[in-house]
Formats: C-alpha cells, structure tokens, sequence
C-alpha cells in the first residue's frame, strides 16, 4: 500500500510553500504541481491521500479534474481552494462528493483539519475499498450455478422454492448452499445477506450488480 | 439790309473794340504793387509777409501785376533822415511808373506813405497792417485806404502764462524798443494786466544787461518776452535772434508774443500767424486791382491763435489738457505725426486691427484653455469614476489576490509556530520561512499600492513612460480575473519598447477597461477557446497596442457606436468605459478603434505617439 500523500496543486509558488511546509510541520507528507494537468500525468492510480486545489488553476476546473481522475482510477479527496463568493458551478455541481471547500483566505488550522479530514475520508475509503475487495473476491469463487442460488437465497426463498424455480431437487440446493456458505466464509443466511448488501447486491433487482463495481 | 441789322452791327462792332481795348491794355501794361517794409529785408517777418503777399497776388494768373519791395529800415537809422533819404530814392527809383498800389506792413511805414502820398504815391490806393487806426475821413482821400488791423494779443499770452503755471508770483517782462512811443505803447497793453498779476519790466537797454538780469529771475516767475529792439552797435540782432538766448539764460518758463519766437525754446504764446497776415494783405491789394475801392474793405483785425512748443512743455511739465482750446502744438517728440500723418495712421491702424487681432486670439486661446482646464478635469472625474467602478468589479479578485500572500504569511507563521512547539524547527526552515513571509507581505504591499493608485482621484500628468511596462501592469490588474474565468492571456510584446508621453494611472485604466471587456465578451465562450491576446506593434513614430479575443465580437447594431456613451451590450454597467478610454487616448493625441475579428472575437488598438522615435 502506498503511503498517504497531500498533493498540493497551486501555481502560486508562495502559497505553495507555505502550504507544504505547514503541512510538513503538522506531519503530512506533500507532493507539489503547479498545474492540473502536470498534476494528473504525475499521479498513480493507486496513490493515497488528498488533493489541495485552487480553484483558479487556468487549465482545468474542479469537476474536469475530478473526471480525469475517475477515468484514471484515481478517487481522491479533494480541498478546493477558492475565494469569497465565487465558487464556480462546475465546483458547485459536485459539491455533494467527497470534497472539501475552503474559502480563502483559509485559516491555517483549518486548512489542516481539512486536510486531515480528507485523509481520514481516504483512509475510509480505502478500508472500504479493500473490504469490498476481499468480499469481491470471496464473491467471485462461486460457480454461475451457485451464485444463481446464492441470488435466490438472499432474496428470501426457501430451499424448496429455489428447487422449484431453477427444476432442481432440494437436495442439490442444500450441497449448493453448503458450497456458497464455504466459499463466502459466512455461516449463517444473515451473515450471507450482510456480505450480499457490502457487495451491494440488490436482492430484488440483482441485476444492476456489475463486478466491476 | 434793313437798317435794324445795320444798328445791331454797330454795336457789336463797338463791343468788340471796347473788349478788345480792355483786354489789351490789361495785358499790355500789368498793374504795379508796391510794398514798403519797416525792417531790412532780412528782418525775419519780411521775407514770410513778402511771400505771402506774393501768393495772394498770384492767385489770380490774368490779372498781371508788377511787385516790388522797398525798405524803410527807420529801426536801424535816425527816423527822419532815413525817411528823407528813403523819399528821393524812391522818387528817382520809380520815376515813369505808376504805382497802383502801396502796401504798408507797419505803422511807421504807413506813416512814411501817408507823409509822402503826393509825391510818391498820387493815384495809389493804400493797403496797410498795423496797430494804428485809421479815420473814415483819411480813408475816402484818393485812392482810398484799406487793410487790417494787428491784433495784439499780449494779455492773452499773458494770462496762458499764468494758467500754465499755477505757482508763478511775478511776471517779468521783457519788451525793449528802440522807440520810446512804441514802448510806451507795448507796456501800456501789459499794464492793462497788472491787476491779475506782479508784473515788472526788465529795462536793460543792453543785451548782456538783459541776460544778466534774465538770469536773476527767480523761481516762482515766468518770463513775458515781448522782443528787444537794442542799439548797441556791436550786437546788432533781432528780436527773435534774441529771444534763444534769453530762453537759454532763464531759469523760468519763458513766453513769446509773437510767431517768430516759437521754436526757439519759448513755451508759446498767443500770436498771430505773420504769413497770413502776408495773404491777406496781398488779397485786399488784389480785390483793389480788380475793381473794388479801397474804402469800401471793411478793416478787420488779424487772428489770433495760441501756439506751443511740445520740447518746452515736456522741459515745464505742462500737459496738453492745460492748453487753451484750439491751440496748435508744434515741435511736438520727433515730428512723426506732423511729418508722416497717413503712415502714420496706416501703421497706428495696422496695429489697433493687429493688437484686436492678438487680443482676440488670446481670448479665444483663454476660452479654449478654459474650456480645455474644464474638459480635462470633466475627464478626470469621469476617469476617476470609471476607475472606480472598474475597480469594484476588480473587487473580488482583489481580495483573492490579497488573500494569497496572506495565507502564504498566515501559514508560514503558523508552520514556525507548530515547528519550534515541537521543538523540530531548524535555524534554517525558520530562515526560509521568514523569508517567505517577508516576500509575502512585499506582495500585498505591491497590490494594495497599485489599487490605491487606481482609486484615488487623479489629475492627468503625463510623463514618459515605457508603454510595455504599461502593458505589464495593466495586465497584473486582470491577472486574477483572467484565471478564476479560465481565461489564456497571450502577451507578445516585442524586446524593443517605445517611450510615450503619458499619464501611467489613465493609460493603465484604458488597458485595464479594453482587457476586462475581452474578458467578459468571452463569459459564453468555450473555455478551450477563451483567450486574450495583448501585442504591441512598433511603428515608424508611433506603437499600436491591440486587445483581442475570440469571443462574441461586436454587435453588428452597435458596430461604430461602441465608443460612444451609454452604448453597452452588458446586463451591468452604464455603457461610458469605452467612452472615457477613448477620451483619455485624444487627450494623449492617441487613436483607439474597434473591429471585429473575421475568425471571430473583436479587438481594440490603442496607437500612440512614440516619444523616443523620429
């Protein structure tokens, strides 16, 4: 795992030091760009972190950036910097995700809960990240046999009914089943049906569950 | 032929020789004039009455007249026997002529013509000028007598005399003759003013005597020189000869009573005019040869008139306005004006016309000034305002660019305060950091000045100034503006400048306006192609500054109106940015113009006169 950066991106060579050294002195490792694009060529998908931004970067607004980033992998916090009763709409329009706004001037103190906000969020996230993963690959054992009862199950039919619906005998359900609970490390229909919500399996509707999620 | 016809020629026949008879004995045998003078035909009255008599009688070419002159000289030789004399020389002189008539300049000479009539004179009327007065009775005798009478006007001299300086107690007069009656005579006249003035004659028969004593007239007096007739053989001089050294000798203002003295450094006096008395004295013996009896010419008197000498006056500070009316000023400064009156008034007038010329060309040059002094300050609180108002839409970036240098210090002074906290700081890092802040506040400095200089009121000063430098400054006010809108600023700006006379604050001011409306003009523009060029371009003699964008260009129904006030095409705003910056490029005799792109977008050109190039 790599370890969690601030990536400042300011093209105020001031600002820019005196960001990273006061993130330096609260203990944050930084990274600096002075631009958005130099930025998203330098970062690697699966780098950790947040991202300090001001708004006013001439090449890219906040909400190309936060695309360029989704489309490389990359799903980084952001602190947008911008100043008083300016916030742009491209900024306003995601605002809602998870980012920060700090208007400037931004008090130091606050730029570092900011900061250690975001990296918490990431943290989160990447905790999140890695959970869903091991759930995800737990998931992906299952034969397309078994994941169509595993479907069935968290969905709340009995045995007898999954026979009756997939023209098996209830036998062979109950080996199924045996198999999936082995496979998923759960044992018990509840702990299957937690798993089923991490993975964020829509019982009712399973099939807007895409694996690349 | 009938008789009548006979009766008539006759007649015209008796016409002709009568005319003819005439007209022949008038060309035949011209009528004699002569004249008899006092004084020796160089005393200086003689020759100027001898011509003036002589123009009277010419002015008639058909009536020819023989003139002669003859001179008495009794002023010079014992009265009687000069007569005696002068009678048998006359008689032998003009013995077969007739004399028609005789003209008598003086009183004495009168006397002598009167005496000798019978003799000299039988069938010559008598034409005379002087103080004497003649009776009717003595007028019908022959010929008849006929002429004018002298007009003395010695009270009246007398009395400019005394006008004219106000502060004169005596008057000392000088009136010498060589005749004991004639004296008498003279000082009787100036007795008759005694009563106005302390009047006292100077009895110094001699000349030297009469110098000595002029030069002993005090001050507060006035000299009245009236002439002085001396005998003293070795200085034989008339009284106009004398009358320059009795000016010279004088510490007083000295007055003459007669024509002859003026010019001679007497102030004036009231005289008569001795050529005048000449023609008229030539008009009456003309009148008489023509036909007129003498008797029946009434005698008038000579006139009169009061002549001064401008050197005399200026040397006595008397002024013109204590002249009595009518006088006539001669010798007046350099004789300019007497002498070049047309030119004169031709250059005078020229110059009245030029000096109205210049004196309204001033006014106009005020009025235009004025009107300048006011245009420029209507421009600069116009130029002010606009500022202003440019100035609060700057506002927000304003504030963000301060805000940069200030977060810079508040984070570096915060990052130094966690750092020696924890005891992790370094001599180093704190160096670095104070160094930052320092920086930091040099910049907000720089942009709190820079808007301060914008905001406050300004009088346009022009001064010389790089116009790049200009550009770059004018560009660091938009700086913040072009980036939060996302904006690509394209300076080309060529390594050689141009040095403008101008006003640093105004000139900032149009840039300022032409490249916050590039930038609005692109606020529906697609960011990819949201861009400002600012280029200059160096001239022969002049740089021309152009502002481009790419975006809407100008509206064709506003297209040429766009400099002209409350002409807009924003929702904000009154539309008078354009206007004031036009107005502030003629005040730097600069031009801006507007045209729209043909790939889009429009651009201003702002050309100014170089300073530094031919």
């Amino acid at each position: 795992m790599s370890p969690s950066i601030v990536h400042v991106v300011d093209d105020d060579q001031l600002i820019q030091r005196a960001m990273t050294r006061l993130l330096a002195a609260a203990g944050f490792e930084t990274r600096t760009y002075t631009s958005a694009l130099e930025f998203l060529s330098a970062i690697a998908p699966d780098a950790s972190g947040c991202i300090i931004l001001d708004v006013r970067l001439p090449d890219l607004n906040g909400l190309e950036l936060q695309v360029a980033l989704g489309s490389r992998g990359v799903s980084l916090p952001i602190i947008f910097l911008t100043g008083h009763g300016e916030i742009p709409d491209s900024v306003r329009a995601i605002q809602r995700g998870a980012v920060d706004f700090l208007i400037k001037p931004v008090d130091s103190n606050a730029l570092l809960a900011a900061v250690s906000r975001a990296m918490a969020q990431d943290d989160a996230a990447r905790a999140a990240r890695a959970t869903r993963q091991a759930l995800r690959s737990r998931y992906e054992r299952l034969t397309p046999r078994e994941n169509e009862v595993f479907l069935h199950l968290i969905a709340g039919r009995l045995n007898k009914q999954v026979a009756a619906n997939l023209d098996i005998t209830e036998r062979t359900i109950k080996l199924h089943r045996a198999s999936i609970f082995r496979k998923l490390e759960v044992g018990s229909m509840a702990e299957m049906a937690r798993l089923a919500a991490d993975l964020g399996i829509d019982p009712a509707n399973p099939a807007t569950y895409t694996k690349d999620q | 032929m009938p008789s009548n016809v006979r009766i008539v020629l006759a007649l015209a026949a008796l016409c002709v020789t009568a005319v003819c008879d005439r007209a022949y004995a008038q060309v035949r045998t011209p009528q004699t004039v002569l004249t008899i003078h006092q004084g020796a035909e160089t005393f200086p009255a003689n020759p100027i009455i001898d011509a003036g008599i002589e123009e009277a009688l010419k002015s008639r070419p058909d009536v020819p007249i023989d003139y002669f002159t003859e001179y008495l000289e009794s002023d010079r030789f014992p009265e009687e026997a000069a007569s005696r004399a002068f009678e048998e020389y006359l008689r032998g002189k003009y013995r077969g002529h007739k004399i028609d008539v005789v003209i008598a300049t003086t009183d004495s000479g009168l006397g002598f013509v009167l005496d000798h009539r019978a003799e000299l004179f039988p069938d010559a009327a008598i034409v005379y000028s002087g103080l004497g007065v003649i009776s009717d009775t003595a007028r019908n005798v022959g010929a008849g007598i006929a002429g004018i009478r002298i007009g003395v006007a010695y009270a009246e001299t007398l009395q400019q005399a005394l006008a004219q300086n106000p502060s004169a107690e005596r008057v000392f007069v000088v009136a010498n003759s060589v005749t004991p009656q004639t004296q008498e005579l003279i000082r009787e006249r100036f007795r008759e003013y005694s009563s106005k003035a302390a009047l006292a004659f100077i009895d110094e028969p001699t000349l030297p005597g009469l110098l000595a004593a002029v030069k002993e007239v005090p001050s507060r007096s006035v000299i009245l020189y009236q002439g002085h007739q001396q005998d003293d053989p070795g200085h034989s001089m008339y009284a106009d000869e004398i009358a320059p050294l009795v000016v010279a000798a004088a510490r007083v203002p000295v007055y003459g009573t007669s024509d002859f003295f003026i010019g001679s450094g007497v102030v004036g006096g009231v005289v008569r005019d001795t050529r005048e008395t000449g023609t008229r004295l030539g008009a009456i013996a003309l009148r008489i040869l023509t036909g007129t009896r003498a008797q029946d010419i009434p005698i008038e008197g000579t006139r009169v008139v009061p002549i001064f000498d401008w050197r005399a006056m200026q040397k006595w500070g008397i002024s013109e306005n204590q002249l009595p009316p009518g006088s006539i000023v001669q010798f007046r400064g350099p004789s300019l004006w007497r002498d070049y009156r047309r030119q004169v008034l031709g250059v005078a007038g020229a110059l009245v016309l030029q000096s109205l010329l210049i004196a309204g060309l001033l006014y106009q040059r005020r009025a235009r000034r004025r009107a300048e002094h006011a245009s420029r300050r209507n421009l600069a609180l116009a130029a002010d305002a606009d500022r202003r108002s440019t100035m609060s839409a700057l506002t927000g970036s304003i504030a963000h660019e301060l805000s940069q240098p200030l977060n810079a210090i508040l984070h570096n002074a915060q990052a130094g305060e966690m750092l020696v906290k924890s005891n992790r700081a370094t001599l180093e890092m704190l160096r670095e950091i104070l160094s930052d802040i320092r920086d930091a506040d040099v910049r907000a400095t720089q942009i709190i000045e820079r808007h301060r200089t914008m905001l406050r009121n300004h009088q346009m000063e022009k001064k010389p100034l790089d116009i790049h430098a200009v550009v770059r400054e004018s560009l660091a006010f938009v700086e913040h503006d072009t980036k939060a809108k996302q904006v690509q600023v394209d300076v080309e700006l060529p390594s050689e400048s141009c040095v403008v006379a101008g006003d640093r604050v105004l000139l900032q001011q149009v840039l300022v306006n032409l490249m916050m409306n590039a930038i609005e003009a692109m606020a529906d523009t697609p960011v990819e192609r949201r861009r400002v060029t600012v280029r200059s371009e160096l001239g022969k003699a002049n740089v021309a500054v152009s502002v481009r964008d790419y975006g809407s260009g100008l509206p064709a129904n506003i297209d040429g109106k766009v400099f002209e006030p409350f002409v807009t095409t924003k929702s904000t705003g009154i539309g008078i940015g354009l206007t004031i910056a036009r107005t502030i490029v003629e005040a730097h005799r600069g031009q801006l113009q507007a045209h729209n792109n043909p790939d889009g977008g429009a651009t201003f050109v702002l050309t100014l006169q170089c300073a530094d190039r031919p």
